[in-house]
Order: C-alpha cells, then structure tokens, then sequence
C-alpha cells in the first residue's frame, strides 16, 4: 500500500510540471542574430533553443546566423561544446542580437565510460577500451560480429553465415576458466542485456573493461570482462531527427566443390578395388550414368545448386527522434529488419511463402526533471525477432544435407511425378524438405523496463549524488510447427516395358501440430551513492557505494521444486580514488557479492582491487626533455573477482534424498525405499580469480601517434571440479564438487593509432590492435592417468590429443614390422607412432596434438581517409596459428575424407587429382592411371575405402590443419552531402555509405571457410556481402 | 516558492521510496531458499522417522544387484565362465559376460557387468549411516531397533561377501563413515587379508543372526532369515577351508568315477568348526 502512495505522487509531481509549462503568452516575434565565438569569428553549429519549450529550436548557419520564433518572456539558450552556456531572456523583437561566447574554464575533459558512470580518461587507471562509435555503424547482423579484430581485447569466432544464426562468439582476453561461464557481461545502459538486440544507431558509448580494477564494481558477474554500451538520450534543443535504410546483398563464398555422379562413381569403384571388395557400379551402370540416360534410377544432382541460394537479400530500416526541453529530454527509436533466406525454394510451395528472418525493434529514453536536483528517467527497449522456417529441423539440416548425399543417390524427382526417398529414409531429399513438409515458427520477444530517479545531494555536499533503479525484463520464446510427410518411393528397377517400378517407403502423414514455449522474466534494483569533488584544484577524490539485487527465473528450467527457485543475486561494491595532480592515482575498489549456490554462512565473499596510476608527462622536467610524447601512463592493477557457476546445478551444498518403491531382492510384496539422490558438498567456497593487468598509454608527436598496451595474467584458483578422485569404496552417490581446479591465463592486447591531415581537406588515420591470450591448466581433479603426457594438468585447456602419424605405410614389409594398429591395415593407410613402446597402437598413445579451436591471436588494422566530405575506411582483421582437424573432433570426416560413412557423404573434387590420394601400383597399372602418381607417400589421402575405416578415422595429426587467416573485413566510402537544397526541404544531410564485408580472404585452408574449417563444410559459410546505407539527418 | 514545494516533495518521496525499495527485500535472508526447501526431504527428517529409517534401509538392500541374473547381465562370472561353455549368440551383444570373461573381452576399462566394487560400497555407506544415526529417532520401539539391526547387519555382510567372492579380500571400514571431500592421502587404505575378511563377515552374519526373524511370509520371501543367516556363514567357512586358501601348491584331481586323488600337503588348519562350545543349532520347523 505504501508504494502506491508515493508512486502516485511522483506521478503527480511529473504532471504538476508540465502543467506549469503549458500557460503561454499570445505576443509572438521573430530575433534574429550572429553568435560570435571568443575569437570573433562567427560561430555555426550553434544549438539555439529555448528553455521551455520541447523541441524548439534551431542552428546556427555557417555564418553563425540564427533566426527563431518566441514569446515574451522566453529565456533562449545558446550552447556549444567548448564553450559557457549562454542565456538570454526575450523582452521585445531583436534583428540584431550578437551573442559572444566564452570557452568553458576547465579544459575540456575527454570521459570515457566505465563501471557505473563516467571517468576522465586521463585519471582513469584501469584498462578500458573506448569504441568510436561512428565505427560500429556498419551493416552486421549483430554487433559482436563486429568486435573481433577492432577492439583490443576481445577474441571473436563467428561459427556460421547463416541468416538468424550468424552471431559471433566472443570472449574478453580470451578463455581463463573451465567453470561453466566463460562469456563477458554485457551491460546496456547498466542493466543485463542482450547484445545482439541492439541497432548500433542506438549506440551512444562502447567500452570494454578488462581488468580486475575496472570491473571490480560488478563483483562476480564481471569476472570475465564486462562490455558497457549506453544508449543515446534524448537533448534539449531542436528536435533531430535520423533515419537509416540499409540494403545488403550477400554472396556465398567458399562453397566446396564436389564431383558429379561419373567421377563419383569411379572413384567409389576404386574404393571398393583397392581393399579388395567388388565395384559398386558395373561397366553398364558407368556407362548409364556417363552419358545420364537413365536420370531416374542414376541420376546426376548437383544438390548445392539445386538448393542454395547463391546471393542473399537483407534491407533494414531505422528512425530515431530525440529532442526536448530542459524540463524533458526524449530518445526514441524504431528499427526492422529483414533477411531472405538462404536456400531455393518453389514459389508454388504453399509453404514457401515469408521464410526468412525478421526483427522489429524499439527503444525509448526518456529524462525528466523533476526539480533541479531530481531527474527521473524511463526506458523501455524491445526486441522481436521472427524466424520462418520450411519444415523440416533447422536450416542445418538442409545445409547438411547438401554436404552428405551424393550425386547419385536421389533424383529431384522421378519421372513419374514421385518423390524420392532413399532406402532406409534416414537421408532425405531437402528439395522435399524445405517444399513440401510444412512450416516452422520461431518467435522470441526480449522486453526491458526500467525507470531510475537521480538525485542530486549537493545540498548535503558538493559532489554528492544518489541513483535508484529498478527494472524488468521479460523474454518470451514460441515456437510451433506444422508439419506433413507427403509419400516417399524408392525406385528399384524397370519392368520388361522399361517403366519404372517404385516401392513406397514413407507413407502419406497427416498434419502433424507442435509447439514449445519458454518464458524468461527478471527483475533487477540497483542503488548507487557517487561522490566526486576536486579540492584547490590538485586533488580530485571520488567515491561509489553500490547495491543491487536481482532475481531471475526461467519456466523451461522450473522442473522440480529446487530448479524452480528464481536465481538470486545480491551484492555490494564500492571504488574510491584519489588523484594528485593528475599525475599520481590510485583507485581501490572492493566487492562484496553473496550467491546461492553456497551454504548459509558462508554465501559472501570479499573480492578487493587496487589500482595505481603514473603520469610523468605532467611533470615540467619531463615535457622538457621528451617534447615529443604528450601524454604519457603507466598504470597496474591487481586484484581479486569471484566466480560461482557450476554448470547446471543448483545449490549443490545440499544433499538430496527421493523416495519410490522397492523390491529387495526380489520380493512380490514392495518396499518403501528412501535414498540419496545427491551428496552435497559442505565446504564450498567461492571461485577466485587475482586479476594483475600492467599498462602504458601514450600520445606523442603533438597527438598523432597514441598507443596503449596491457600485459595481463589472470590466475584462478578453487574452481568447481567434481572429486573424481575420490575412490569408490567411500560409497558415494555422486561425488560432491570442491575447489579444487586451477588455471592460469596470460596475454596482452593493445592498439595503436596515427592521425595525420595533411592540409585542411584531407587527413587519414591509419590504426591497429592484436589480442593475444594463453592459457594453463594448473590443476584438474582426474583419477591418475598411466602416463604423465595423458594428464589434463599442465597443459592448455581444452589441449586436443591425439596420435602422431608418421605418415603412410609404404608398402607391406612396413605394416608387418611396424606395432599393430586398428583392424586390418594395408599399405596406404596411417601410420601412427607408438609413443610408450608398448607394441601396440591404443589410446595410451595419444598425446596432446593442438590448442584448442579458438585463436589464440587476434588482431586488426587498417584505417580511413578523408579527402573534403569523401571518407574510405579499411579493416583487415586476423588470427593467428589456429589448429583444426578435419577428422575425429567434432567433425567425423563427412565432406573431406572420399567416401568417409560410404553412401553418406559428397566427395571433394580435389579426390580427383590422382597426386591427392594413395593409389597402389597395380590399380594404377590397371585403371591407367599414370604411374607416377602412384603410391605417393605425401598423399593427402591415404588408400581410399568405401565405408568406414577405423584406422584411419582416428584423430591424428594426419588430419591437422592450420585455419589462421587474414580478411579484408571491410571497406568503407562515405560521402556526407550538404546543400542548400537540402536545407530547404528541411534535410540537414545525407550520408551515403557502400560497405563491402569479407571481400577477400588469405588462408592456408583454401577448400572451406577458415573459420568453420574444422566442420568440413557442412556448415553455412560466411558470405561476402555488399551494401548500400543511407543515413538522412533531419 | 512553487519550486521550494517541488522539491521539497521530489526529495522526500524519492528517499521514502529507497527505504521502502530497501525494506522490501530484506537484505540478509534474500538468498535463503528455507521457504522452498524446508517442503523437501531433507536426509536428517529420514532419521528422525522410524519409519523412513526401514524406508532407507530397504533403499539400501535394494542396491543389490539380481541375483537371479546367472547368463545375462551378471555380476559375477557364474556358470558360463569355463571353457566348457558355449553360448549360440555373441556374448557381447547378448550379454553372456560369463562367457566374455573366459574369451578376455572383459578389460581393465570395460568391465561389462562386473562393476559391482562401487554399488556394494555404497550399500556398506548405507549401513554404516544407520548403525550411525539409528538413535536419533524417539519413536523407535526396542523390537523394532533390533530388527533393523539385525537386517542392516545382513545386508552389510552380504554386502562385503560379494566383494570377497568377486574381487577379494575387501577394505574394511568398520562402522565408519568416510568424508567426502578429503585430501588423497586420507583415503589410503589397505586391503586386509583373506582371513580377516572372513572373520569379520562371519561374527557380523551371527551377530546379525540373533535379530533376523525365523521365517517370512510368502509375499516377502527373499528377505534374510535366521537360516539364511547360518547357511551363508556355512558356505564361507567351507569356501574358506578350500585349499586354494590353505597353502596347497597344487589342486585336488577328481576322476570321473569319484577316486579323489590329493596331490600334495595342504593344511587343514581353518574349519567350519574353529570355535570351542556348542554349535549353532538350527530351530526344527514346527
């Protein structure tokens, strides 16, 4: 009952001053005027509005002329970044009014944005990168496609192209944990949010923090870095208004190649020779499928044609408005977007029609004023993305398709007017798939409502302020599908009249209806105490007191009655720092987060962070002798973050009992039976990260030149591990999870940049940054391995093992003296080495062949050129060494190896080049095949085998590959447009962009994406794409 | 003055709205889950019940693997286990892993059905959890007490029998309960002897054998008796004075006919019969 009252008189006080706004005078009269700056020169771009009134107002000319409707008694505001505000109260009619500026007192102070406000850049001492904005303004499907190699610090790996599903994964300073969350915080205007929701035109500020020092205030969620976005707010003054359209084509690159049915055939008659089995296919069928008289029954189907789209359409659409008064500022902005889909399909499809993916968005900013001191501000975002699917499974399945069934397999169609299926159904035509079996819907809807007052306390003392906020976010998924099966023939021969006799394999299905729902829900209140003073002008003090407490819920998860516990966080931090002079810092933060997932008593932990800072450029001796470096910092921080999910389980210092029913020993009559579902584990403690970051930032040559760079080493220690090692004989149910993993990461990041004008119309900026991360498994609970080269610890995580192959067999004498492998094995397959000389090959050989998938370099460079109102920008972005294997990890070989799961799969048309596989002599000598190319011991294939051989499907360093890679990711032209002609039909510009994406590619992988290399192309690639943008600024 | 009234008012309702965002969630108990979890079973409400304490032990016996399960799926060799034996069907697929054991498909990481070391151990926990806690329940009558002793002390023994017949002689743990989240070095444990294993499974199967009812009824046959109780103390003796236990370097040969031939000195120093005074006499059936 309380809230009610004081939420309705917060209502009433809103409504009470804007009422106080609406009495207006009837006298009204044109001023006119010239803005001059301290200088004397006229000044344009001047905002001219008046206080009062929202969305009132006009700018300066580029003579600093102004002209403006007003009433008596108006009070007109002049401002411009720089300079001293300027008022002036409206009395009577002016044409002349000269309004002289003055430069603000205070040197203008760059702020960049970090936890919970804003630091000036020059006195902040933890590692922070700023994101231009105007650089996240490109055409992407989602913002964290755009991080990877143009912000230090972030290692990025974008695992598909496809439409809906073509969303970067990325990490801060790369993996440090094996606990199940390794991904950053996002934070959008403070509140968890979603990066892939947001229209970077919303984008006002992009920070990333890094180091413990920075993200110190999140407590346990910024373990792993946290991403900071704020959102543009509403401005007082007239109302600006931008619109955006984008029109993007796509073009699929690095689609592999694969053979049509002869050569196909061929080379599966080869498999089957050379390990002594019979040809699949007689001189007859060869010759039926050579010429193709015969499509039916051997039919020659390019699938990849025949489904895929080669060039894809998107075109979003974007306003925003923002504009107010002092009393009320407001930002509001809509956004759509849609994506043809990727694949053919038959426009006589009744199913065919809308599929694709669309999003709608929207946001709103608004700031209130409530008295001078308070200010209220609501936001409301939302975000709904509709996916439109034909039938069948996902769009994977499709693409899967197209890698697995070969060209002899199906016909699109018989000639009868039949579809196909193959003989045991389990590979389906995706002609039928995507046309003929229904639709699906996949509908998510992400919603976020917050409303935060802010009031300033100076009245207590100078500096002080107090924010409160709470939120609500509701996600909701649906998803349905309306599916069919149409029926499905097998043809298996002619009768004597040659007709094509058909068997039914899959029978008519009636329409089938499912759905799935899921609902997400949150609510969220924060409360920050700031306080910021500068005493007699050397020392500046600040400090921060934070408190938030969230509870979130998700109905897929609420199973039983402990998963249905909303998940509850509370915690509090604080940052206080201290600088001299600007030239000395030191910042010293502390969090103290509680979680559930501890017992009673033992829910907090304390997480300090300290952080110094150096400026020696501010000294006078030093610009003396170093005239050239402007500014220069050195900056170190160390300190501790904590850390608390386990994956999937809740609460696990309890101990779970369930009850049933029981027959021991095998009575008729059962029992009651009670027992432990689970131990619990009684002295937990929370993960602990120490964080140690060291950093120099520096400008020299008069700000030409800036660099920053950090060396970073990030040890964990007390992760969750379930105590395998405790033995059986102890009886336990489930063994009980400790503390006792740990891991240590390393690395450093850094950029540099170099801006030069070399006259007033032209200038360039030429840029780079690399990210480079390494890690170490210290301690990993595993029962102990028989040799130490088997152990998790002491390597990377994430090592990948395997055995070491010494290439092929060359010939019998070799198989027989060589140590046995798996199954029987000819000369031409793997030759592995037995690496504890035990004699035979097993998996006590396999040592640790690789890293990881992921890169463990990133970097970027590149830069723009500006030539009057032209700019052409550059990005390359790249990776270093990165190994894959395209046999035995997460891949099987499916789409590389020739004939890899027999039937299944499409062979490559580099298996056509006899130099690209063991071919034995006599095979050769037999099948006219040159002899040289026989038995070729650097073969990339070894003897090939119809099926599966498991000899040479083991993971091996045979199958290993390197995926760096180096992209052109993209090119710019932007061309700004300005007349008078545009001025009058009340256009202020136009931004023309053409933007082209992943335009060229320098790799060692040449068959595949690099990127997606280890999924042998069975993954969506990612295309190159070409767009046309046009921002219109009213 | 409009503005003083104003503001007046925005500051006192924004700080009366922190207070009351504040008092709502009180900060201490906003992460406890006792209103959820106080509606489940917690593992000390098991103990406070005699009747959830049978309910566990009755958990706690049917852990035991089916004995009935002699081809397939077995948890110990059995009858197939010779080289007599043949199975029609391909004892991997079919499960005869008697018959996987003579034909050495049975390896150190596959153990197929035989992997009875860890269930029997968490049975042997169970017991010891009741022996443990057995007097925390006020409502237990004295007759009722020892039954359940007398039971879990069964199902323990038997418990420890089946590891000395399918993986020797076993660890003994006494009455105690291990932690569960200790250093290695406090989970090294030896192994006893082959006699030791048998005096302790005898002296608790007698022990047991004081409490164990006479007979049951027909709906619960297969629960432990008295007689039970004594025949498998008969079976572990007679196992016991085996000569594979008794120092004989080389095995009896039996012929066909019955002639039994003994092949060498064996000690017969261990019987069915080690201890002084009356034997156990069996109760006739009335």
């Amino acid at each position: 009952m309380k809230h009610k009252i004081y939420i309705l008189l917060i209502l009433s006080i809103l409504f009470g001053s804007s009422y106080g706004q609406s009495r207006q005078d009837s006298k009204t009269f044109v001023i006119e005027g010239i803005v001059y700056d301290d200088l004397d020169t006229p000044l344009p771009g001047v905002t001219v509005y008046i206080r009062d009134k929202i969305s009132v107002g006009t700018t300066t000319n580029t003579e600093g002329e102004f002209s403006i409707k007003v009433n008596r008694n108006d009070v007109l505001i002049f401002s411009f970044v720089g300079y001293e505000q300027v008022e002036y109260l409206v009395t009577a009619e002016k044409k002349d009014l000269v309004i002289k500026f003055k430069e603000t007192a205070q040197a203008l102070d760059e702020v960049i944005v970090t936890g919970l406000g804003t630091q000036r850049k020059i006195s902040s001492v933890a590692a922070v990168t700023s994101i231009d904005v105007k650089e996240l303004q490109t055409p992407a499907s989602s913002i964290s496609n755009l991080l990877g190699g143009r912000v230090p610090g972030v290692i990025s790996m974008q695992t598909s192209g496809e439409p809906g599903r073509n969303i970067s994964e990325f990490w801060v300073r790369g993996i440090g944990t094996f606990g199940a969350n390794s991904s950053a915080l996002v934070l959008i205007d403070g509140l968890e949010g979603d990066i892939n929701a947001i229209d970077p035109s919303d984008i006002e500020s992009f920070s990333v923090l890094k180091d413990a020092s920075a993200t110190a205030v999140y407590g346990v969620r910024g373990a792993n870095g946290v991403v900071l976005v704020t959102t543009k707010r509403g401005q007082p003054g007239k109302l600006s208004v931008t619109g955006r359209v984008n029109y993007q084509i796509s073009s699929l690159r690095r689609t592999p190649n694969y053979l049509r049915a002869y050569d196909y055939a061929l080379l599966a008659n080869e498999a089957r020779a050379v390990r002594n089995e019979s040809p699949i296919y007689t001189g007859v069928e060869l010759d039926i499928i050579r010429d193709g008289s015969d499509p039916d029954l051997y039919p020659d189907v390019n699938w990849q044609e025949e489904i895929l789209k080669n060039t894809g359409f998107r075109q979003s659409y974007y306003v925003s408005a923002r504009g107010g008064a002092q009393v009320a500022k407001y930002f509001i902005s809509l956004g759509m977007s849609n994506e043809a889909a990727a694949y053919n399909v038959d426009k006589n499809s009744p199913y065919a029609a809308n599929v694709g993916y669309n999003t709608y968005s929207f946001r709103t900013n608004l700031d209130l004023e409530l008295s001078p001191s308070t200010t209220l501000y609501f936001g409301a975002d939302g975000f709904l993305s509709q996916q439109n699917d034909p039938g069948v499974a996902s769009t994977n399945y499709i693409w899967y398709a197209q890698s697995n069934l070969n060209p002899l397999l199906l016909p699109k169609m018989y000639s009868n007017g039949q579809y196909p299926a193959s003989g045991t159904g389990s590979l389906t035509s995706p002609i039928v798939q995507i046309n003929y079996m229904g639709r699906r819907l996949n509908q998510a809807f992400k919603g976020k409502y917050t409303l935060s007052l802010n009031q300033n306390l100076s009245m207590i003392t100078d500096g002080l302020s107090l924010r409160a906020q709470g939120s609500y976010d509701i996600n909701s998924y649906f998803s349905e599908a309306r599916l069919l099966n149409p029926p499905l023939f097998q043809a298996i021969g002619r009768d004597k009249d040659g007709k094509l006799i058909t068997v039914q394999r899959v029978s008519e299905g009636a329409i089938s209806y499912g759905r799935s729902t899921d609902q997400y829900r949150k609510y969220h209140f924060e409360s920050t105490l700031n306080y910021e003073r500068l005493f007699s002008e050397d020392h500046r003090v600040s400090g921060l007191v934070y408190y938030y407490l969230s509870d979130e819920k998700r109905a897929s998860e609420s199973t039983n009655n402990l998963t249905a516990i909303p998940l509850r966080y509370q915690g509090v931090s604080s940052r206080l720092t201290y600088g001299f002079k600007d030239t000395y810092m030191v910042d010293f933060n502390f969090g103290y987060t509680g979680s559930e997932n501890f017992q009673p008593g033992r829910q907090y932990g304390f997480f300090p962070s300290i952080a110094l800072g150096w400026v020696p450029s501010g000294y006078q001796f030093f610009q003396r002798i170093f005239p050239f470096i402007d500014f220069l910092k050195f900056r170190g921080s160390y300190g501790t973050v904590g850390n608390d999910r386990i994956s999937a389980t809740r609460f696990p210092y309890l101990t779970m009992v369930s009850m049933g029913n029981g027959h021991p020993w095998d009575t008729s009559a059962g029992f009651e039976v009670i027992g432990e579902s689970r131990i619990g584990a009684d002295n937990l403690e929370w993960e602990k990260a120490k964080k140690s970051n060291l950093g120099i930032e520096a400008r020299l040559f008069n700000e030409k030149l800036s660099l920053v760079v950090d060396v970073f080493n990030d040890l964990r220690d007390g992760i969750f591990m379930q105590r395998v090692q405790v033995p059986d004989y102890a009886g336990l149910i489930t063994k009980p999870y400790s503390n006792i993993g740990e891991m240590s990461s390393y690395g450093s990041d850094g950029n540099i940049a170099f801006t030069h004008d070399i006259n007033k119309e032209m200038n360039f900026t030429v840029r780079g940054n690399y990210t480079f991360s390494k890690n170490n498994v210290k301690h990993w609970e595993e029962a102990n391995p028989r040799f130490p080269y088997q152990e998790v610890s002491g390597y990377p995580y994430g090592t990948i093992r395997g055995y070491q192959a010494l290439g092929l067999f060359k010939d019998w004498d070799d198989v027989n003296n060589s140590p046995a492998q798996f199954g029987k094995v000819m000369p031409g397959d793997i030759k592995y080495r037995d690496v504890n000389g035990d004699g035979v090959i097993n998996s006590n050989d396999m040592t640790p062949l690789s890293y990881s998938t992921y890169p463990l370099l990133m970097y970027g460079f590149g830069g723009e050129f500006r030539y009057k109102k032209i700019t052409l920008g550059i990005l390359f972005k790249g990776t270093g060494k990165t190994d894959f294997f395209h046999v035995g990890y997460s891949s099987n070989g499916i789409g590389y190896v020739p004939f890899f799961r027999g039937v299944n799969g499409n062979v490559l048309t580099m298996a056509k080049d006899p130099s690209n596989r063991w071919i034995p002599k006599e095979y050769a000598a037999q099948n006219g095949i040159d002899l040289k190319y026989a038995e070729n011991p650097n073969a990339r294939f070894p003897r090939l085998t119809y099926g599966y051989n498991e000899n040479n499907s083991q993971r091996s360093d045979f199958w290993k590959g390197d995926s760096r890679y180096l992209r052109l990711q993209e090119v710019t032209i932007n061309y700004n447009l300005k007349n008078d002609f545009l001025r009058k039909i009340k256009v202020a510009s136009i931004d023309f962009q053409l933007i082209g994406n992943n335009l060229l590619l320098w790799d060692k992988v040449k068959l595949f994406d690099p990127e997606q290399a280890y999924r042998n192309g069975e993954v969506y690639p990612i295309p190159t794409t070409y767009a046309l943008q046009m921002y219109i600024n009213l | 003055m409009n503005r003083v009234n104003l503001y007046k008012k925005a500051s006192i309702s924004f700080v009366s709205l922190l207070v009351f965002g504040f008092s709502f969630f009180s900060c201490g108990d906003f992460l406890s889950i006792d209103e959820y979890f106080s509606d489940e079973i917690k593992l000390d409400s098991v103990f406070a019940n005699t009747r959830y304490i049978k309910s566990y032990m009755w958990g706690a016996a049917n852990l035991f693997p089916d004995e009935g399960n002699i081809l397939q799926n077995n948890y110990t060799p059995g009858p197939l286990a010779t080289d007599e034996a043949f199975t029609s069907f391909l004892s991997t697929t079919h499960s005869y892993f008697g018959m996987s054991f003579v034909l050495g498909e049975v390896t150190s990481s596959n153990l197929r059905s035989f992997n009875t070391w860890g269930n029997l151990y968490m049975i042997i926990r169970k017991c010891n959890t009741i022996f443990n806690r057995i007097d925390e329940a006020k409502d237990m009558t004295t007759k009722e007490r020892f039954e359940i002793l007398g039971t879990t002390r069964f199902i323990r023994a038997y418990a420890y029998y089946n590891i000395l017949v399918d993986f020797g002689p076993p660890i003994l743990l006494g009455d105690e309960i291990m932690d569960s989240n200790e250093q290695l070095s406090y989970y090294d444990r030896p192994r006893c002897t082959y006699d030791e294993a048998v005096e302790y499974i005898c002296n608790e199967l007698e022990e047991a054998s004081l409490y164990l009812p006479l007979t049951t009824s027909l709906m619960q046959f297969g629960i432990p008796t008295k007689g039970a109780a004594y025949g498998l103390i008969a079976r572990i003796r007679l196992n016991h004075a085996s000569p594979l236990y008794n120092g004989a370097k080389l095995p009896d040969r039996h012929s066909a006919i019955g002639n039994v031939q003994r092949m060498g000195p064996f000690m017969c120093n261990r019987s069915m019969m080690k201890r002084d005074g009356p034997r156990p006499q069996l109760p006739r059936k009335e």
